[in-house]
């Protein structure tokens, strides 16, 4: 948490993981050109550069997209998500090397402007003409507008939910990949086990994102009796609630987080302010409900962020009957501690 | 997978002992997976060939230049040990996406001229980037023998399952520079002139290259571009100029999917 901007915050963390993500870049690079000069010394630069770049690119996007399930399923992968933004940055610079070499490579020089052949030049009926090349552009146009606007000034002024959904169109610059991908590299290396490669890629995101998504949603197919009591749900038992965590329940499709802490109960949004994290998987920690994404925190009374940070979430009333949880059906907006 | 501890991992606090573990466990698994997809991604690869471009030394050339069917520069080698065939003859074209100029091989047909280059080679297939202020008529006192033309061999009219792609990227100036990811690139060299050849691989393994001219006897380019880059059946009149395998087509023989098998040509030709 921060109340000025930085170009970046930097930590002992932060430093530790982008010295690890970019020891590994490095790694796949030096790997994938040195067995390929290895074993096809006759092999062109650029176009040794702009496979090694590729591959390394959508074996970085697969990783990243994998990041926020595992998370989802287990916190003892919630340091990989940390840092995540550096990640997606690290991406596009990958992505935008393999496409600029291949534009400059393959269009470039020729009789005809090079954004104009970079449209036509390989579009045209059936399968084998499939363009390929325009899907890696849009991919590129997606990651640029991520990667430009990962920043908490974006995610302040753009707000947390546009800057989300926004963000959220990385799993079009995947399928855009995906198709970029299976139309254009694996038309001519048809190695079975390449192509094993990327199917098996796509099994391991679509299969963690829909056991996450499954386990993520229990909340919303269990919906609390509607019936009021002055104003009043249903919620759970208090003894349903591990001590300084939460339990997630869904209000008429909204979820909300109800933490209990030193003998109290308190309930709040489940969505960070932040970048709409889920609070309800986070923990109490000095006293104030704490993010699981990037630790951003508030006070479990008011809702707010304890100074001097500004932060608000809505939280609502709650009454204990006979060791239940009941919660108000309206959100209250946070109270100001100053 | 389920939370067995109590453990909240936060940025800016020191990192739970558990979730080091696990952490620890999931990099060395990432790193080998970095280094696996690196290696597999690598050594599967199957287009890279042993073609060659000599992009930083620059050679001096002599012989006859013919322009048709595609720009050439016929240089004798007879007296020369090493070389089977007493003539070489190396397809000529200009630097980046453009063949050798039309109103220069008009001009040049049939002279014996010096020009320099570079030398870019695939197997037997020889081609000069010529530097294009570089090249010069040049007087001889003596004609030897290559100025007169060599009689096309006719083999017969052959129909063959390949790839079309530009001679220059596919003989040596980008390596792979064949199939869909060049296609692209493929069409705007042969739309700049680069002479377009067949590229078939025989049922043997081997490949060989046949350049496509037009019916008669032209260079063609324009009329073949929907094709580049995709495997493609031809049919046409294989001809044989010296070591070169040159195929006349009409541009409409040409069916975008083989009949038999694709890159296996279904008639192999004999060697003359």
């Amino acid at each position: 948490m921060s109340v000025t901007y930085h170009a970046v915050g930097w930590s002992t963390f932060k430093k530790r993981y982008d010295l690890i993500l970019w020891l590994g870049i490095v790694l796949f690079l030096v790997v994938f050109c040195g067995v390929s000069l290895f074993l096809f010394p006759k092999v062109t630069l650029e176009i040794l550069l702009i496979r090694a770049f590729g591959s390394a690119a959508f074996l970085l996007l697969h990783i990243i997209l994998c990041i926020g399930p595992l998370a989802r399923l287990h916190r003892h992968f919630l340091p990989l998500l940390y840092n995540r933004r550096h990640m997606g940055v690290s991406l596009f610079i990958l992505a935008l090397l393999h496409g600029f070499l291949s534009w400059i490579t393959y269009h470039a020089g020729g009789d005809l402007n090079p954004f104009v052949s970079l449209i036509v030049s390989d579009a045209g009926p059936g399968i084998s003409r499939f363009p390929f090349q325009i899907f890696g552009v849009m991919a590129l146009v997606i990651l640029f507008l991520m990667a430009a606007t990962s920043h908490d000034f974006w995610l302040v002024n753009l707000t947390a939910p546009f800057w989300k959904a926004m963000h959220m169109l990385v799993y079009a610059a995947y399928a855009f990949l995906v198709v970029h991908v299976v139309f254009g590299a694996l038309q001519a290396e048809t190695h079975g086990f390449l192509t094993g490669l990327v199917g098996g890629g796509m099994v391991v995101v679509l299969g963690l994102h829909l056991v996450s998504g499954w386990r993520e949603h229990k909340p919303d197919n269990q919906p609390l009796d509607s019936r009021l009591d002055q104003g009043f749900i249903e919620a759970c038992r208090v003894a349903d609630i591990p001590e300084n965590r939460a339990r997630i329940v869904s209000i008429a499709g909204e979820r909300v987080a109800i933490f209990k802490y030193d003998g109290k109960v308190c309930a709040v949004s489940n969505v960070c302010q932040h970048q709409n994290g889920p609070l309800g998987e986070g923990k109490i920690v000095h006293g104030c409900i704490t993010c699981p994404w990037h630790g951003y925190q508030y006070l479990p009374e008011t809702g707010a962020s304890p100074p001097p940070f500004v932060e608000k979430i809505p939280i609502f009333k709650v009454k204990i009957q006979n060791g239940i949880v009941h919660i108000s059906a309206l959100p209250e907006i946070a109270r100001d501690l100053c | 997978m389920k939370n067995t501890d109590d453990e909240f991992f936060i940025g800016w606090s020191p990192m739970p002992p558990n979730t080091r573990i696990t952490l620890m466990k999931s990099l060395w698994i990432l790193f080998f997976i970095v280094i696996v997809t690196a290696v597999a991604g690598s050594a599967l690869q199957r287009t890279i060939g042993t073609a060659s471009f000599e992009y930083e030394t620059v050679r001096d050339f002599e012989g006859y230049f013919h322009k048709d069917p595609v720009p050439m520069l016929v240089v004798d080698r007879s007296g020369q040990s090493g070389h089977e065939n007493p003539r070489s003859r190396y397809l000529l074209v200009h630097p980046f996406k453009f063949g050798f100029s039309k109103n220069s091989a008009s001009q040049l047909n049939g002279q014996f001229i010096s020009l320099r280059g570079k030398l870019i080679y695939r197997g037997q297939d020889t081609m000069i980037e010529v530097i294009p202020e570089s090249v010069k008529p040049v007087l001889r006192s003596v004609e030897p023998q290559s100025d007169t033309p060599t009689p096309f061999m006719d083999l017969g009219e052959v129909s063959l399952c390949g790839e079309i792609v530009d001679s220059k990227c596919y003989f040596g100036v980008m390596n792979p520079g064949d199939w869909k990811p060049h296609r692209a690139c493929a069409i705007r060299c042969i739309s700049g002139g680069i002479p377009a050849v067949l590229h078939v691989k025989m049922s043997t393994g081997q490949s060989r290259v046949y350049i496509l001219a037009s019916a008669n006897g032209e260079s063609i380019q324009q009329a073949i571009l929907p094709h580049v880059a995709i495997p493609v059946e031809i049919s046409g009149q294989l001809r044989m100029l010296g070591d070169l395998s040159i195929l006349f087509i009409h541009p409409e023989s040409i069916s975008p999917l083989c009949s038999a098998a694709a890159s296996v040509n279904r008639i192999e030709p004999k060697e003359p």
